[in-house]
């Protein structure tokens, strides 16, 4: 494990996405299953904190997630897939719902309603890259206590050996192991993100949640970190629950999306298949909003305007959450909520009207 | 809701900045305040792809010792910039030298009394002296003589020119123990002779010289901050880190109790309180008990920064990730949480200290703090109360010269180790 | 890559006249205590009338920093120290705003007036303790001489023209009883509300959700179209760029390294930097699977400038021992297109010239 990789060699090895042809079809064996997942934060008010009312952050969210894939989850800010994030990573502990964790010797586990003291070992194989490179480092801390922390602290590793360890995991995400004294205040941002994908690393993890891992990050410095997190994975087998608003770094690197719209999943489906052809019309409206970068795609294509603001997650419309912004919303959608459907194989939408609608999706140019 | 969809761009400290400059020059620029040197960003920018020839040539030894320094480092070199800081901090470490060498560096003991120098005004230095043989260096004080005016009963000191008081440095003096322990009799500065008669700063209604008093008063003064502040801190680390950690109705509880506390009019309190302690009581216990009424208010201002720590700290990323790393509560709060507010502790302390004995000055002044023969510069102003003693003898109020001195340094100080606590941002 | 017939920006060639600002060696610099920050170091940029201009750029590039220097509103330690911002009216005489006094009433009845900027942050340029309305008015009652009565409606019919929903009641509202797409609306109208002839915006929609953003952009254009106003743009986003502009000023580390209208800078990109920065981002629908070609290593460290060509360090083709050394000189392409590479200068002409004066 002697590669270690500086800023300039990250040119390619050529890498095939895990689901091209010419690689096998990774084993389809689930390694996360969320089921009916509910994070209800109770609304306080008074001084005697009484329950006023919920926000549902996260209202009934269904999806799984193979070995060796990687699914995004995108949506609006407020939509709630931090939260579902936090809550598979039990960051915050849901208020309803499974989170069914397939653990490599064959187990099934349900973290969502686990202790804290059951969940050390499972904490190991699942584990999260931040948002924030800049808060989410002890900046009173050497990158060795750092990214050494989950190793000292669960008994793996301590003294010469700990050093080294630590020393080959800051290769592995191209910085130079002489920098294990350094403090994070001497790295820059694309550096210090690094910094947290070794920790991430650093316990030997099958299931990655990256919490808009790359957002926070120049456009020059966003591309290094995606080829990473890329590589990574391809060397490791990790698999990665991609949380990020940025629809064009959700395409490039999932294979999957998932799509939430105020707390609920509106449609999941193959990466290729829901950017060409989507069946939600809130999906439609998200794609067609992304600017491309490219002068003379300009004004073509259906260019759809979503009016109106996103729902109040305290306080959600009634029936489909979407018809006031929807536009192919009819009565039936005021009053009846649509449930997540199969329409095609793997295809998910949560839309009444999703066989008759021709929508648009995302040019291949 | 606690999530929040922040675009591209740097972000620093955890606040979102503008993805551009403005942001960048600001916020880098700040962060670096307190370095000597650029920030070592220089240094990494280096390691991916051999950066600046121009830049990186001055000085990669300096940028790699920032790289490599931790908080306290960084602060250090951050306060070193606040300059009425370095001499609040050099002056506040004197007057703790001299608390904690008072027998030393007083000329004579705090209650060695000579009743023909009732009120005698202080002496000035001098250093030469004429005599037969010439003009001969030798610092020392002019003799006084007292006069009674038969009609006013009134004492007045006329300087008496033939009589020489030869002064110098570690000289034997009465003998004393220092700290109750080591018996000595050097004395940093008096009369050659021993028995002679030395009032720098002037004498009191006994004749007791004032600068030795000070001295003495200095060390229960100063040290009655501390200890209150001690005492404070102790209750305020932990009552505000239960409050801030867990939360929920202990938190409430907490926060209801400090806000009754504060409610109450600090003096009259104090009042009621010091006028409970027996008489008949030793001077050490009152004074432990003085310390214990000051610290009594003073907790609960810790308390809330403590809690509004644990509070902001509990959310953070590097604290949340720890939590994901495995590490136990003990850890997190020992290794991530206090650590990140330590410097702020101090700082606070210090500035918590300057009330203290502004409140133990305020106390004695009124009679209801200290009382002689304990020595502190509110037991001292006590005597500066009446207009009489006053107009004849201002050089009484030299004690309130000291408590000026000592909160003004202290305050400055505790203004630098504020400004230095966080290193990381501006 | 010849530009095709249906190229959607035609090139027009620029005239003195064309300018509404005509920057040239602007360096705007920040004196800290650790040494000087130069953010801006020689800048030359034109804004066309009636046109929009994308000021595109990673952090550290300076992009903000040459917007505020047109308003005088740069930060302290930030200082202008050289290069002249020709403000060319149509009915006065041209001043050069980089030698104004940034507090005197000259520039005052500028900004504002005439040049109005809106950020990123709403909520840094509106008050948090006034209403929308009386922000608006009071903007308005400051630069024009109107009646408060004729302000208000002035104002109302802004908010209405921004898009806000019911105006007159909006009018009453504090900025943090509104939604971050609607502080923005609101800041927009107060922006305009004078009729200004310039519009900054910088990154008026990067803490936007993108369906919120995509509103926000098409009412920029739309108030555009319907004021003549010219706008200047300023992002990282290339999408946005690509979207909105007519013409675009691409900056590295305080210099203008590109600049041309926007099809050509996409499509026929001169400078290393453009074309390393089109090749790292992922482009929806272009599924290629393939890795993003990534720019090594980072931005340098303000501190660090580069010598020679600032982008040396990270360039695919920096020639060895010329980059390093030479500051390239801005070579004109065409009217109103221009790029700062070596590779498209006289490389022994400038070695020369630099041996001559050291």
């Amino acid at each position: 494990m002697s590669a270690q990789r500086s800023g300039e060699s990250l040119v390619p090895p050529p890498r095939t996405r895990a689901h091209d042809a010419s690689l096998p079809t990774p084993a389809v064996r689930p390694l996360l299953e969320v089921r009916n997942l509910r994070m209800w934060f109770p609304i306080v008010k008074g001084m005697f904190g009484r329950t006023v009312g919920h926000v549902k952050a996260v209202d009934g969210v269904d999806f799984t997630i193979s070995e060796g894939e990687t699914l995004g989850l995108v949506g609006e800010s407020g939509c709630g897939k931090t939260t579902t994030g936090r809550c598979v990573v039990r960051i915050t502990k849901p208020t309803g719902g499974e989170v069914i964790y397939h653990t490599a010797s064959g187990e099934s586990v349900d973290l969502a309603g686990l202790p804290n003291r059951q969940l050390k070992t499972y904490r190991r194989e699942i584990r999260m890259i931040f948002q924030d490179p800049h808060s989410s480092l002890n900046p009173r801390m050497p990158v060795l206590d750092i990214v050494g922390e989950p190793l000292r602290v669960n008994g793996i590793a301590s003294g010469r050996e700990l050093e080294d360890r630590v020393a080959e995991l800051i290769g592995k995400v191209g910085l130079r192991p002489e920098y294990l004294r350094r403090y994070p205040h001497a790295f820059s941002g694309g550096e210090r993100q690094r910094i947290g994908i070794a920790r991430a690393l650093a316990l030997d993890p099958r299931l990655v949640v990256c919490d808009e891992a790359v957002s926070a990050l120049d456009v020059s410095v966003q591309a290094q970190t995606v080829n990473l997190l890329q590589d990574l994975q391809q060397e490791f087998a990790l698999t990665y629950l991609f949380v990020a608003h940025d629809l064009s770094v959700v395409e490039h690197i999932s294979d999957r999306v998932a799509v939430m719209y105020v707390g609920k999943l509106v449609e999941i489906a193959e990466t290729d298949e829901l950017f060409a052809a989507p069946l939600h019309p809130y999906t439609e409206a998200l794609l067609s909003a992304v600017p491309k970068a490219d002068p003379r795609l300009r004004n073509k294509g259906r260019r759809i305007r979503l009016g109106g603001e996103v729902a109040d997650p305290a306080n959600p419309p009634s029936g489909c959450y979407f018809h006031p912004r929807c536009r192919y919303a009819k009565d039936r959608c005021t009053v009846d909520e649509p449930a997540l459907r199969e329409i095609r194989p793997g295809h998910r939408v949560a839309c009444h009207f999703a066989e008759e609608l021709d929508l648009q999706g995302v040019a291949v140019g | 809701m606690s999530e929040r969809d922040t675009p591209e761009g740097p972000r620093f400290g955890g606040k979102p900045l503008p993805p551009d400059d403005g942001g960048y020059v600001h916020a880098e620029v700040h962060d670096a305040a307190g370095v000597d040197v650029a920030p070592s960003d220089v240094a990494m920018a280096g390691s991916h792809g051999g950066l600046a020839e121009g830049g990186a040539a001055d000085g990669v030894a300096a940028e790699a010792k920032i790289a490599v320094a931790g908080q306290w480092q960084l602060m250090w070199w951050k306060f070193r910039k606040h300059k009425l800081a370095m001499i609040g901090g050099i002056v506040t470490l004197m007057l703790y030298l001299v608390a904690a060498f008072a027998e030393v560096i007083a000329p004579f003991p705090a209650d060695q009394y000579a009743a023909r120098y009732t009120y005698a005004p202080p002496q000035p230095i001098g250093f030469v002296v004429e005599t037969e043989a010439g003009r001969r260096f030798q610092p020392h004080v002019v003799g006084l003589t007292s006069q009674l005016d038969a009609r006013t009963l009134r004492r007045t000191f006329v300087a008496d020119p033939d009589e020489i008081v030869p002064i110098a440095f570690f000289v034997r003096g009465v003998p004393y123990k220092l700290w109750g322990l080591i018996p000595m009799e050097r004395r940093l500065i008096g009369p050659v002779e021993g028995g002679q008669a030395m009032y720098l700063l002037g004498a009191d209604r006994l004749g007791r010289d004032v600068l030795s008093r000070i001295v003495h008063g200095t060390r229960i003064s100063m040290s009655i901050g501390l200890v209150g502040v001690a005492l404070s801190l102790l209750l305020g680390i932990v009552l505000g880190g239960i409050s801030g950690y867990y939360g929920g109705w202990l938190d409430n509880l907490i926060q209801r109790t400090i806000e009754f506390i504060r409610s109450i009019p600090a003096i009259p309190l104090w009042m009621g309180l010091a006028a409970a302690i027996p008489l008949t009581w030793p001077p050490l216990r009152v004074y432990f008990m003085i310390t214990v009424i000051l610290s009594l208010i003073g907790w609960t201002g810790l308390a809330r920064v403590v809690r509004g720590r644990f509070l902001s700290l509990k959310t953070e990323d590097f604290v949340t990730a720890a939590r994901l790393d495995g590490a136990s509560e003990m850890r997190i709060i020992g290794r991530h949480m206090v650590p990140s507010f330590m410097s702020h502790i101090i700082a606070t302390v210090t500035l918590a200290i300057p009330t203290m004995i502004l409140s133990e000055t305020a106390l004695s002044f009124l009679g209801i703090g200290l009382r002689p023969p304990v020595v502190s510069w509110g037991v001292l102003l006590q005597e500066a109360q009446n207009i009489r003693a006053l107009a004849t003898a201002p050089w009484l109020l030299w004690p309130g010269m000291a408590v000026v001195i000592a909160v003004l340094s202290l305050n400055f100080l505790g203004d630098g180790l504020r400004d230095a606590a966080d290193p990381y941002h501006t | 890559m010849t530009p095709p017939p249906d190229a959607p920006v035609s090139q027009s060639a620029t005239t003195v006249a064309d300018c509404l600002i005509e920057i040239r060696g602007l360096k705007t610099h920040f004196f800290t205590d650790e040494g000087v920050v130069r953010a801006v170091d020689g800048v030359d940029l034109d804004v066309r009338r009636g046109r929009t201009l994308c000021v595109v750029g990673e952090s550290g590039s300076g992009k903000s920093i040459t917007a505020r220097s047109i308003l005088q509103i740069v930060d302290d330690p930030g200082r202008i120290v050289a290069g002249s911002i020709m403000y060319r009216r149509t009915d006065a005489e041209p001043v050069d705003i980089a030698t104004l006094h940034p507090r005197r009433a000259t520039i005052r009845a500028i900004r504002g007036r005439e040049i109005a900027m809106i950020f990123q942050e709403p909520m840094s340029a509106l008050s948090p303790v006034h209403t929308i309305g009386n922000q608006i008015v009071e903007g308005i009652r400051l630069h024009l001489r109107v009646t408060k009565e004729e302000a208000h409606d002035r104002a109302v019919s802004f908010l209405g023209r921004v898009g806000i929903p019911k105006p007159e009641t909006r009018m009453e509202s504090y900025p943090f009883q509104l939604s971050g797409g609607m502080r923005q609306r609101a800041m927009i109208a107060m922006a305009l509300s004078c009729g200004p002839s310039l519009l900054i915006a910088d990154e008026p929609t990067t803490a936007l959700d993108v369906t919120t953003q995509a509103n926000i952009l098409d009412l920029i254009q739309d108030l555009q179209a319907e004021f003549g106003m010219t706008v200047m743009f300023i992002t990282h986003d290339l999408g946005v760029v690509a979207e909105i502009a007519d013409d675009v000023a691409v900056m590295y580390l305080g210099m203008v390294v590109e600049r041309g209208d926007v099809d050509a800078v996409f499509h026929d990109p001169k400078h290393p930097y453009t074309r390393a920065l089109l090749r790292s981002i992922p482009r929806m629908g272009a599924r290629s699977g393939a890795r993003l070609e990534a720019i090594r290593g980072m931005v340098p460290h303000p501190f660090a400038r580069p010598t020679g060509c600032p982008f040396h360090t990270r360039c695919q083709e920096a020639m060895p021992g010329v980059c390093a050394t030479i500051v390239p000189p801005r070579e004109s392409l065409a009217p109103g297109r221009d790029v700062r590479c070596l590779l498209h200068s006289d490389v022994e002409r400038l070695e020369r010239a630099q041996r001559v004066a050291p």
